[in-house]
């Protein structure tokens, strides 16, 4: 599943109607939005990193999310000497207030600048080397809490800097940057897409695990033990099917032997 | 190919940072206070950062070598040891 967040209602818009988003009736202390097939969803947070924050849990809470879940904040952000209107993914968050840094780990290349970003509690007009907004580290902190550290992220649009101050910013303005640049956002996902993938495979319980602990008679402690093996096996022999080598063991004990074996007496090797 | 340096701020103008840093021209450089900020960080997975694993560069400030316990010595008065677990692109 797909989570954004986006602080205004005016950062939202372009994104619900690109994706094709409806409005979840049923929540009212955030709006929430979703996709027909369930699999994007949107919360507009409202201004600051405590909003940010409480829209994260509140959205969680009402939309069951996963470890292996992309979580992304998009919006609008002020830098110093960035044109307005380039998009900027997030490598460092610094929360001015307290000074606390994260830093969203970038696996994958994207067609987009690399930025540090401070997310302070008011506007400001005393531009500087770095992005700053009012939500990013509000969101991070708490997505970090619920989600994977790989998976979430925060772009940013520049709207304002030390030519165009923040003063001058109006709702159509900021509709028309994340429309003109919701490309970018589509291709961050897709870039974010097959780490999901690949997380939710790792997490995923072997199919044939369920059918083994029918079938054989184990305590809870071999149980714990075959999904040990067979995760190991899985990563050994992603081509082989399990089933085929125990198709004649007999009991549960024999079954792990035979599984071991088979591990211990393959060459194995860290490097392609 | 490393993509992303984190340097930490105290070693930033290191000459052998900056030596390190040069040859890898294309990746983007993030600064860090201590590498503890980024590294091994709750909620990180193991197998997506070794997708794409990034360079930290960061000044090792204590136990450069620690004292090897007595049955380990090679019977030398005073016997050290040290570990290359994380010391591996330490500056």
């Amino acid at each position: 599943m797909i989570h954004l967040f986006c602080a205004l209602s005016c950062e939202a818009e372009p994104i619900i109607q690109h994706f094709n988003l409806f409005k979840i009736k049923e929540f009212d202390l955030f709006r929430l939005y979703q996709s027909g097939d369930k699999n994007i969803t949107l919360t507009i947070t409202g201004v600051g990193k405590i909003n940010a924050a409480a829209a994260v849990t509140f959205h969680h809470a009402c939309l069951s999310t996963s470890p292996s879940d992309i979580w992304l904040n998009v919006g609008i952000a002020g830098h110093s000497s960035i044109p307005i209107g380039e998009v900027c993914l997030i490598n460092k968050i610094t929360d001015y207030q307290y000074g606390t840094t994260w830093y969203p780990q970038i696996l994958f290349e994207i067609d987009c600048t690399s930025a540090a970003l401070i997310t302070h509690d008011a506007p400001s007009s005393q531009y500087q080397n770095s992005l700053f907004d009012m939500e990013a580290s509000g969101f991070y902190q708490m997505a970090l809490r619920l989600g994977t550290a790989e998976l979430i992220h925060c772009l940013k649009i520049v709207s304002d800097n030390q030519q165009h101050s923040v003063e001058n910013i109006k709702a159509d303005h900021v509709k028309k940057l994340i429309t003109k640049n919701k490309l970018k956002i589509v291709q961050l996902l897709n870039s974010l897409k097959p780490l999901a993938k690949e997380l939710s495979r790792i997490n995923t319980i072997p199919e044939c695990y369920q059918t083994l602990i029918d079938e054989y008679h184990l305590t809870q402690s071999e149980r714990i033990q075959l999904l040990r093996l067979l995760n190991q096996w899985s990563v050994r022999f992603p081509n082989d099917d399990i089933m085929c080598l125990v198709s004649n063991i007999k009991n549960g004990k024999s079954l792990q032997k035979k599984i071991k074996t088979k591990l211990i007496e393959s060459d194995f090797s860290i490097y392609d | 190919m490393i993509n992303t340096i984190y340097i930490e701020e105290e070693i930033a103008q290191h000459p052998r940072t900056l030596d390190i840093i040069k040859r890898f021209p294309d990746a983007s450089r993030i600064a860090c206070r201590r590498y503890g900020e980024v590294f091994n960080r709750k909620s990180q997975n193991f197998r997506l950062q070794k997708k794409n694993p990034a360079l930290i560069l960061a000044k090792k400030h204590k136990n450069l070598v620690l004292p090897t316990p007595k049955q380990y010595s090679l019977g030398a008065e005073y016997n050290y040891y040290f570990s290359h677990m994380l010391a591996n692109h330490f500056v």
